[in-house]
């Protein structure tokens, strides 16, 4: 793996991949400042332009994992010198970076940001380099009963880190995902499932168009409905340049952040923003300085910075590995991926055998472009920032209705790309979170195929799901993430501890 | 989250019951679909049915919506909701934020209505007597969908941008309408131009 990836450093170096990569990492910085354009939303509007120029699957990846790395970035650069996280992923940054641009070093935290979103990204692109081989190795044992068991848990995980105050939101946008998944012809028996007879429905609910509708039109409406106060700029960037003995001194900090990062990723469907508030919360916790946090301490910056671009390494193993996205982005990205007909799972190493070194390729020459991208337009982006909404969100409902047209030709899905839409806005409105609903309609026909496959291949039986060994794991990961939040569980935790403190 | 911790108990009442008749309907539809027989040429037993799947989803839905309203019947949401039925849903659509979301929509819904219905495709006849356009843009202005596609798209951002544009807290000078007018011209032109002629996708 190590060997290829390096042979596919050079490999994918042509001149249209890094014209490519150039101009997506640069829009993704100016996706990622804008108030209400995430990194999703860029990667689904760039997938139906990327799928209509016909480019090689390598350039596709190459535009999309540089919008991905940029978008995830460039939040900071609005959160710190406006105080406007640009994405999710940013509001931990926001909550230092402000108060440091008050103070007049609003240039060397985004410079710090810089660095340690670089230094994020590859530590991410290690440990998929790292992990995957293994887990390919681990996967290889899987049967039905485990990927079943995986996309079920991936879908409930999902659901109670999302909505941690009522985990059963979660839970329940997840099961309207896989409801949604089962809408067309059954793959193993050619059964009409809840098509209502429209043609269109017969080869299922394309996620993409579902994708787009369910973040760009809640954005678009929120974003209109209550325009941001903007705040005023803090001053002007001038120095960029990050303090490397600052850098120096937090090294063990940023190295921790990266793994929470990863660690994160590879939960599915929990996106870069958790990562960067775990890590931003595990800095605070441990800090010698805790009272400077809130009032501009360059740590948060960096811990929050580190894990959110770690992250997306680390949503790209499950994602490689089994088909099963670890964040918002990562689920659009694996839409893009099976358009281009490759297919994410155990058998990637043999059906594409460069493809995972061809992806962790481009992260390395993403991570760089964003570095050298993020100083060149650390002044630039402050001033696109200042965009009026009521300009940008036409401008995004434009493309977004052009963009779910695109990748089929065909009206419907702009009407699906609608009505999903208003659903999700109805869903956001009440407290349901819509990630979960994402990776139910992506893991759904894995659900749904491995579930009966496995009550197939052992005759109605239910026991193996209670008897192998990586099921039994994933039946207890399942059971952690349905109990853990109830009553009861908080209770038998806080009784056990006392039990344990009174032994001692 | 966006509604208020107080709002919050009452949407749940509404949201849980739409989606236990869901789960429900989702049943229903599941014990319509072939549980055992053959079907197909296949010999069904009820686990390779293809009702399984969904009838195990639906009954997710009933079981945590169920949990849900109970939880929100608990909290006294049925209370609060019948003084809101009886007092303050008249005033639904006098709140501002629901009226904003309702144009929002309506106008995107109206963008996709006239990219279907084509109300600019008559202007092609008018555009075909005329010999002032060359080569690939004759090709794209005469296209009744080029022509709808850009026509509309203008009508589109130049009505979506003056309903919310307020520079200043104001409403857009002269000079603002005539960048407005400007901009969503070439936005217009330019995307329909840049997906029909480069990425070869046929507009609408």
């Amino acid at each position: 793996m190590i060997q290829d990836f390096f042979i596919q450093l050079s490999s994918i170096l042509t001149l249209t991949n890094v014209l490519i990569l150039l101009g997506t990492v640069v829009l993704g910085i100016i996706f990622g400042a804008l108030p209400g354009l995430t990194a999703t939303l860029g990667i689904a509007l760039l997938t139906p332009v990327m799928y209509g120029l016909k480019l090689p699957t390598e350039s596709v990846m190459v535009a999309l994992l540089g919008m991905y790395v940029g978008a995830i970035y460039g939040g900071s650069h609005s959160a710190i010198m406006l105080n406007i996280p640009g994405t999710a992923a940013a509001a931990a940054t926001a909550l230092e970076g402000y108060p440091l641009a008050l103070q007049g070093r609003g240039g060397e935290a985004i410079g710090t940001a810089t660095v340690m979103s670089c230094f994020g990204t590859l530590a991410g692109m290690l440990a998929m380099l790292l992990v995957i081989p293994l887990l390919m190795k681990l996967t290889l044992q899987f049967s039905s009963v485990e990927f079943f068991l995986l996309a079920l848990f991936g879908v409930l995980i999902c659901g109670s880190l999302t909505s941690p105050d009522t985990p059963v939101k979660g839970w329940l946008a997840g099961f309207l995902g896989l409801l949604m998944a089962t809408v067309g012809v059954d793959p193993l028996q050619g059964y009409e499932r809840f098509t209502f007879g429209i043609p269109n429905l017969f080869d299922g609910i394309q996620p993409i168009p579902v994708l787009l509708g369910g973040f760009a039109i809640p954005q678009i409406i929120r974003s209109l409905k209550d325009p941001l106060g903007r705040t005023v700029a803090a001053g002007r960037v001038t120095r960029v340049m990050p303090r490397w003995s600052v850098l120096r001194k937090h090294v063990l900090l940023s190295l921790r952040s990266a793994l929470i990062g990863v660690g994160v990723g590879t939960i599915p469907g929990v996106g870069e923003d958790v990562a960067a508030w775990m890590a931003y919360d595990a800095a605070k916790k441990t800090s010698r300085n805790k009272e400077l946090y809130g009032k501009g301490n360059m740590e948060g910056v960096i811990a929050a910075e580190s894990a959110n671009n770690a992250c997306i390494g680390g949503a790209l193993v499950p994602l490689l590995t089994l088909g099963v996205p670890g964040s918002p982005p990562a689920a659009m990205l694996l839409g893009a991926i099976l358009l281009c007909g490759i297919r994410p799972g155990p058998l990637l190493p043999q059906e594409a055998p460069t493809f995972i070194p061809q992806m962790a390729a481009i992260l390395f020459w993403a991570s760089l472009t964003m570095l050298v991208c993020g100083f060149a337009m650390s002044k630039v982006t402050v001033w696109v920032v200042r965009m009026p909404v009521a300009i940008l969100m036409p401008l995004v409902a434009m493309f977004t209705v052009i963009g779910s047209y695109a990748l089929d030709n065909s009206l419907f899905d702009v009407y699906l790309m609608l009505g999903f839409g208003l659903i999700a806005y109805f869903l956001e409105e009440v407290g349901y979170p819509i990630a979960p609903l994402v990776i139910g309609i992506i893991l759904g026909p894995m659900a749904d195929e491995n579930l009966r496959r496995a009550l197939l291949a052992y005759e109605g039986s239910v026991l193996p799901f209670f008897s192998r060994p990586v099921a039994v794991v994933l039946m207890l990961l399942i059971a952690y993430s349905l109990l853990s939040r109830t009553k009861l569980a908080r209770r038998g935790w806080s009784a056990l501890r006392s039990v344990v403190g009174r032994a001692r | 989250m966006m509604l208020s911790k107080e709002q919050l108990p009452k949407a749940d009442v509404v949201a849980s019951i739409c989606l236990l008749l869901l789960g429900a309907a989702v049943i229903w539809g599941g014990t319509r679909m072939p549980l055992s027989g053959t079907y197909g040429g296949v010999v069904n037993t009820w686990y390779v049915s293809p009702a399984a799947f969904p009838i195990l989803v639906g009954a997710m839905i009933v079981l945590s919506s169920a949990w849900l309203l109970a939880r929100a019947i608990r909290q006294g949401a049925l209370e609060g909701l019948r003084i809101y039925l009886r007092d303050g849903a008249a005033g639904f659509w006098r709140n501002t934020g629901v009226r904003r979301t309702a144009l929002i929509y309506i106008w995107i819904v109206t963008y996709t209505v006239m990219l279907r219905l084509h109300p600019f495709g008559w202007m092609t006849n008018l555009l075909r007597d005329r010999d002032f356009f060359y080569g690939r843009f004759t090709r794209f202005c005469l296209e009744a969908e080029g022509i709808n596609y850009v026509l509309s798209s203008f009508v589109f951002l130049t009505g979506f941008i003056m309903m919310f544009l307020r520079p200043h807290g104001k409403r857009p000078g002269w000079g603002h309408l005539a960048g407005i007018v400007c901009l969503s011209a070439v936005m217009s032109f330019g995307m329909g131009y840049a997906f029909s002629e480069w990425l070869s996708v046929p507009l609408p």
